[in-house]
């Protein structure tokens, strides 16, 4: 599995005391900033030599950059270690907007940076949406919003039938109620998302199929075909781990762009370049044989055959 | 937009063939915001970072939703993905890493020694 940053377990010791006395050091050291902020923007308006937009936007940054010290100072006085972090947490100086992930293990330091969200094929790994959020919403508030982006890139397309999402998989991260509810209103299933910790049936009964229809209120909107479908092409742990792998090695792994709008040009710039590659994959028809089986089941031409039966 | 997609698609032969409008048509450079650029004539590129630079820093997260979008109706367009079956899921970043330059991998080497 990943792992990023400082360790998480098992190796040296926080030493309390000594962070404790060296943030009381830094703290006395830092007193004077605000005097010097003050001084600072008495020079910023007596400087004759800035324009108008120069001087504005020195302004602005002085003005983030007192906000962030008086924030930070703030919140090293609190005792972190033991306890549970509040969501609105700077854990860098020049970035407000990266949040602490509050997720997985319980018993380590918490994880600091971005999570973005992806929305992908299962059969080829062809990313159609991904969300890069402000600080590090819960995994179930990605999903609406992919899905806009998904239904907006559908609407684009000029040829053939109009294409719909007929179902969404995840892991035990979206398993919401409320995000069931909302995908069965548009039509979608969602047996791809699980209840529990055991798998989904990837071969159902035919009365599994009419209650998973019955279920959602779907029974007008979608086949037990496609629900036949969506019961294979389910959750599967390693084809996602192998997409993001994928992803991460083209440059996904490290946000080296500055700020919110820098990682979303990044991850996108990313996604791109990795969607171009499936993209020459298909072409060149290098498929596992389960994205095959896929690819023939879901009625997907590929190139060859397009020129011997054109 | 359409155009840098499809060129994208061609691999290093649509790069150069992208880079190469960046630097020379007149239309590109204008929809792509480099009316004020100017490159230095003595050296040729094949990728200029700068420019590259310069056209991502005029991207916002509408216009790169917006990208992808394209990329993906192309796509489908072209009947080679379908958005039947989708799967979902998020992952971590690091945010904030030591940049890995020439001179900390020198530091780092003479440092062993």
């Amino acid at each position: 599995m990943r792992s990023f940053g400082r360790s998480c377990r098992g190796q040296g010791k926080v030493f309390v005391k000594l962070v404790r006395q060296t943030e009381q050091q830094l703290l006395e050291l830092g007193e004077d900033i605000a005097t010097f902020g003050q001084q600072a923007q008495a020079c910023l308006e007596q400087a004759t030599m800035l324009s108008d937009a120069q001087r504005e936007r020195l302004r602005e940054q002085l003005t983030t950059a007192m906000c962030h010290h008086e924030h930070i100072r703030k919140q090293s006085k609190q005792l972190t270690q033991g306890k549970k972090l509040r969501h609105f947490k700077v854990v860098n100086a020049y970035d407000p907007t990266i949040a602490p992930i509050i997720k997985g293990k319980s018993n380590c330091p918490a994880q600091f940076g971005r999570k973005p969200g992806i929305i992908s094929e299962p059969a080829t790994g062809y990313i159609f949406a991904n969300l890069t959020p402000k600080g590090n919403p819960s995994d179930e508030s990605y999903v609406l919003p992919l899905i806009d982006k998904v239904e907006q890139a559908t609407q684009r397309v000029q040829q053939g039938p109009k294409r719909a999402i007929h179902s969404l998989a995840g892991d035990l991260g979206i398993n919401d109620p409320i995000v069931r509810q909302a995908l069965h209103d548009r039509g979608i299933l969602s047996v791809g998302i699980p209840k529990t910790v055991a798998p989904i049936n990837p071969h159902p009964s035919a009365q599994e199929i009419l209650d998973i229809l019955n279920e959602a209120d779907l029974n007008r909107k979608r086949t037990p075909y496609q629900v036949q479908l969506a019961c294979a092409s389910g959750y599967s742990r390693p084809v996602v781990e192998s997409h993001i792998a994928t992803l991460l090695s083209r440059g996904a792994g490290t946000v080296r762009y500055k700020g919110l709008e820098g990682a979303v040009v990044q991850q996108g710039m990313t996604v791109m370049s990795y969607n171009g590659a499936v993209l020459v994959r298909i072409r060149q028809r290098k498929f596992t044989k389960r994205a095959q089986k896929f690819r023939r089941l879901l009625g997907l031409k590929s190139s060859k055959a397009s020129k011997i039966n054109p | 937009m359409n155009w840098v997609l499809q060129s994208s698609l061609q691999g290093r032969k649509g790069d150069e063939d992208i880079c190469r409008r960046f630097r020379t048509d007149f239309a590109v450079m204008y929809a792509c915001g480099l009316r004020e650029y100017r490159i230095n004539p003595s050296q040729v590129y094949f990728v200029l970072p700068a420019t590259l630079c310069e056209f991502r820093g005029r991207i916002d997260e509408a216009l790169m939703d917006e990208l992808i979008a394209i990329q993906a109706a192309a796509a489908m367009d072209e009947g080679l993905v379908s958005p039947a079956h989708l799967v979902i899921d998020t992952f971590p970043c690091e945010q904030g890493s030591q940049r890995v330059t020439d001179a900390t991998t020198l530091y780092k080497a003479q440092k062993k020694h």
